[in-house]
């Protein structure tokens, strides 16, 4: 599979911007380029603008400024009809009126083919999908399964230039999801069709795309491959949004002359090879993996911690163990707002400033609610984030070099 | 209390009758009551089928051995049949344009983002506001105008008008009803949007379109005002026509509910095959 | 559309073009139909309003004069406009809030379900479609004073012959009864579609709550359905303000003056008559009223918030 540069065959995004009519920004020049044959993802909260992205990518939305191109083609004020690509709607969109064998024969029928050519063709979509038994059925007739199976069928029947998946997996029970995501990029790969997904799920987005691109409030924060994401995210919101639990962050203070980090009562001399670029200095935003602890030391573990857990929870051969660390919490906002419940509120102003953080253990540590335990980490996993804006000033140290 | 076990056991026992004997007292009371408002309906129909002076008689008879006499000479003598057919015209023209007419104006009502889409469906629903015969001398003046008075295209314009807001409000709701993403689909699919609209959308409102269509047909099968004075001798729709049965030397009962009965009937029959989606239509979809 | 294919490049006045091509051309189907609504309803508007403040009657057309508000002085002065006020309001209030309560009490008695429920419900549409012409005939032939069946009822039950249209002080009441006969079934079936749309385990947690049916429904049902009781009873306030076919095949207005809405002198004024200013005017008052009370009964209806 040729791979192009983003305008040749692939999709591109300039400049493109979308401010309703009643003047909302749910878009602001964003600027992407997809390869030909990608698989990728738009993720982020609710309301991060990635499904409008998509339908104006679709031609369902008209952007208000900027460009699209589609295998090069300018399709910026083309009408869906027009853009030679397929889409796939979280709700299905089936058509209920029609069977499923009409459904899958709707966009060829468009396309004037022959009735032989789309008796063979939708048989041939059918069967790879398994939706052979089912042609003469009608929709409201199907499992939800069958249903996200045929909406797939009815992408899958024309050579389109790009996939349009929109949360199309969102209204599945957790194993059947599963399922469909293995089976959704064995299609891909079988294919090589240009595709753009779009969810909510940032599990999801790391298991599925190529490349993830992740949206906040309409602007593109991050568009790296899923790996990088996790391990340099380019800022406090991208690093708070990826990883389940998410990342531990509180407020700590750095001196740049001797590499000191200071964390409320706590301290730690970060190694010449891990301090962040020279003009940072004084407080910066402290963060770490919960999965980046262990309750061993080791070569990789070597900096240790002594907490008290006031909660645990099993996972079977893991377990999350949640404690206080005196030290400032981060504000809410810079962080990805779903997940900013773990923040803990401070209410009363006599209490000791304390963060939550949630260290995710071997359930062989045998630690218990209450009793004094040590945690160790590496300075390797460490990031850090300057305090204005969150921008990365130090990510930790890639576990796997990124190929060129 | 040695005796608890027995207890739940004879409640329960006692909770199924009650209920039985509520389920009996309701049904007889709506019994009673749909009686009372069948009553009239049944005596006027009974009284269609009464021959020569028997609607007269000072002690009724709740039943009779039927006769269609009536009914023959409503056709014959006072030629009804006549009157019936422009009914049928004029209502079922004017019914298929307000939803042609409807549609155009709900659908991108419904589907299309604009500014001030409410206003504009507020301002037609609002027109319904308005009583008929506040509108009846200017609209009779100005169709006057353009020589149309005596015409049943008059009726038609009029009724097509009359019943419009009622068409844009409760299609704009079916229409909105519909998942925008099935539209959506069939324009991804390759439809252009005029293909879309007659393939993918028309045909899965067709509940609603017939439902609306039915309340148009009603209100215009039903219509007096305006068909009495824009209609002339040889346009009468069926209600301008009963009236002309009363006359200060005669009133021919037997005849007139026999006509009326005619009026009535298609209208009835229309309502309760449709019944599940009226009363949707009747409060303007304020019940779903 | 081969020009906005491939957009040439720089060409952005093409562009423009056709984004409001994209932005409007959805909109373009409604143009007739909303000319035709409007044709058809400011023009008769602006007429009305014209012709009113002039002295213009069609039987002596050599004689138009402006008249300012003579029109809306000479009707407001006149105490047979005042009657028919009273008179249609007396109407159109009574007929509504008999409808609303038979409404929901029949409403009430149809929501637990029994058999034979759906045949009963059926029935009671019949009574609304029926043309307003042929029940008032049916009206005249059932209260007939001779022969009518309600006479013979009401003889044998010692009451004697009575002439409910002809009498002056049942007349009206009368004419609220045919209402409340054809339109207390739209009520019932608005309500009961209402009642059975009200979440069922709001209603359990109620009764969990120790709250007894009576309770439950002026606690919480009624507040529940409140907004389709507002459409209902709007519809129907606009509706027996036009009260008019019945009227024209029983009483005619009478007995002497005592049902004479305002429909009804409306139309007097405009085709007997033939004074279209003064109808015009007359119009006018008429629909400020029906305006005030619907917007009254709206608010009183939703609260404050509506």
């Amino acid at each position: 599979m040729q791979r192009n540069a983003g305008s040749e065959g692939g999709i591109e995004f300039s400049k493109v911007n979308m401010t309703f009519d009643d003047g909302t920004t749910a878009i602001e020049s964003l600027d992407l380029a997809i390869r030909e044959g990608e698989f990728v993802v738009f993720v982020g909260p609710s309301g991060c603008g990635k499904s409008t992205a998509l339908r104006i990518l679709a031609g369902l939305e008209q952007a208000t400024g900027g460009t699209i191109r589609i295998g090069g083609r300018d399709v910026t004020d083309l009408d869906p009809q027009e853009r030679d690509i397929a889409m796939i709607f979280q709700s299905y969109a089936l058509y209920p009126h029609k069977t499923v064998f009409e459904n899958l024969a709707y966009p060829l029928k468009l396309r004037k083919r022959s009735k032989a050519e789309i008796a063979e063709t939708v048989a041939g979509v059918a069967d790879m999908l398994g939706l052979t038994p089912l042609l003469k059925r009608k929709p409201g007739t199907l499992s939800g399964g069958q249903r996200q199976r045929v909406a797939m069928g009815r992408a899958l029947v024309r050579n389109p230039k790009a996939f349009l998946m929109d949360e199309p997996l969102s209204n599945l029970d957790a194993a059947l999801r599963v399922e469909m995501r293995g089976e959704i990029r064995r299609l891909h790969r079988k294919l090589g069709v240009t595709t753009v997904y779009v969810t909510h799920d940032q599990v999801e987005a790391m298991t599925m795309g190529d490349r993830v691109a992740v949206l906040r409030g309409g602007d593109l924060q991050q568009f790296d491959a899923p790996q990088r994401l996790y391990e340099q995210p380019a800022n406090m919101f991208v690093a708070s949004f990826i990883g389940s639990p998410s990342i531990n962050l509180c407020r700590s203070q750095y001196d740049r002359t001797t590499g000191a980090l200071t964390l409320g009562e706590a301290g730690l001399t970060l190694p010449p090879d891990r301090r962040p670029a020279e003009d940072t200095n004084g407080e910066v935003m402290f963060g770490i993996r919960p999965e980046t602890f262990s309750y061993r030391r080791d070569p990789e573990h070597d900096v240790s911690m002594t907490v008290v857990p006031d909660l645990i929870e099993s996972l079977g051969t893991e377990l999350l163990m949640h404690f206080d660390l005196s030290a400032a919490p981060v504000p809410v906002e810079m962080t990805s707002a779903a997940r900013s419940a773990e923040a803990r509120l401070g209410t009363d102003a006599h209490a000791p400033v304390t963060t939550r953080f949630v260290a995710k253990l071997d359930a062989r540590c045998g630690y218990r609610v209450g009793v004094p335990a040590e945690i160790w980490f590496s300075t390797d996993h460490i990031m850090l984030f300057e305090p204005s804006r969150g921008r990365t000033v130090l990510s930790s140290k890639p576990l796997v070099m990124p190929d060129a | 209390m040695a005796m608890t076990t027995d207890t739940p056991h004879r409640h329960i026992l006692s909770r199924t009758n009650r209920a039985a004997v509520k389920t009996w007292t309701r049904g007889m009371a709506a019994l009673i009551v749909s009686l009372v408002f069948f009553a009239p309906i049944y005596w006027m129909i009974l009284t269609a089928f009464k021959s020569g002076n028997a609607a007269f008689s000072e002690t009724p008879s709740l039943f009779v051995r039927p006769s269609l006499e009536n009914f023959r000479l409503v056709f014959v003598q006072n030629d009804f049949g006549a009157a019936l057919s422009t009914s049928l015209f004029v209502t079922t023209v004017s019914t298929l344009l307000c939803l042609a007419v409807g549609a155009s104006i709900a659908y991108p009502l419904a589907r299309v983002k604009m500014r001030g889409e409410r206003h504009i469906a507020f301002w037609i629903l609002s027109l319904r506001i308005i009583p008929p015969v506040a509108t009846i001398i200017p609209l009779f003046l100005m169709l006057r105008s353009v020589g149309l008075t005596g015409s049943i295209w008059s009726l038609v314009l009029v009724y097509t008008y009359m019943n419009l807001p009622l068409t844009v409000w409760l299609l704009r709701g079916f229409f909105a009803d519909l998942p925008k993403e099935i539209e959506e689909a069939a324009l991804v699919d390759g439809a252009s949007r005029m293909r879309a609209f007659f393939t993918i959308t028309l045909p899965l409102t067709v509940p609603g379109l017939i439902a609306t269509g039915l309340l148009c047909f009603i209100f215009a099968w039903n219509e007096f005002l305006f068909a009495n004075i824009l209609t002339g001798a040889n346009t009468r729709t069926a209600p301008v026509g009963l009236t002309e049965y009363v006359t200060p030397v005669s009133v021919e009962w037997n005849k007139i509910m026999a006509a009326g009965t005619l009026v009535v009937l298609p209208v009835w029959i229309g309502a309760l095959s449709v019944q599940r989606y009226l009363v949707r239509g009747l409060t303007l979809g304020a019940v779903k | 559309m081969p020009s906005t294919v491939f957009p040439p490049p720089g060409m952005t006045q093409s562009r423009a073009v056709s984004s409001r091509r994209r932005r409007y051309g959805p909109l373009l189907p409604m143009l007739p139909g909303m000319v035709f609504l409007f044709v058809m309803s400011i023009y008769p508007m602006f007429y009305s309003l014209y012709t009113s403040l002039w002295r213009w009657n069609l039987a002596n057309p050599g004689n138009i004069r402006f008249g300012g508000w003579h029109n809306y002085n000479l009707i407001l002065t006149d105490p047979s406009f005042w009657n028919g006020v009273g008179i249609t309001f007396k109407f159109v209030l009574i007929s509504v809030s008999v409808e609303l309560i038979l409404g929901m009490a029949i409403a009430l008695l149809f929501f637990h379900r029994f058999p034979g429920d759906r045949f009963l419900r059926a029935i009671m549409i019949l009574p609304m479609v029926v043309a307003p012409v042929v029940l008032g005939l049916l009206s005249r032939y059932m209260l007939n004073v001779q022969f009518g069946i309600v006479t013979f009822i009401t003889e044998s039950l010692g009451l004697g012959r009575i002439d409910f249209l002809g009498d002056p002080d049942l007349a009206l009441a009368t004419l609220i009864v045919i209402d409340v006969w054809q339109w207390t079934p739209f009520m019932f079936l608005i309500l009961l579609a209402a009642l059975q749309g009200v979440p069922e385990d709001i209603i359990e947690a109620a009764k969990v709550d120790g709250a007894r049916s009576g309770r439950i429904f002026f606690d919480h049902i009624l507040h529940l359905i409140r907004y389709p009781i507002a459409v209902a009873v709007a519809l129907r306030l606009i509706d027996a303000f036009r009260v008019y076919d019945i009227i024209f095949m029983t009483t005619r207005g009478g007995p002497i003056d005592a049902t004479q809405t305002l429909s009804w002198q409306i139309y007097d004024a405009g085709f007997k008559s033939l004074d279209i200013g003064y109808a015009a005017a007359y119009s006018w008052l008429m629909l400020i009223m029906v305006v005030l009370t619907v917007t009254l009964a709206l608010k009183l209806l939703l609260g404050k918030g509506a």
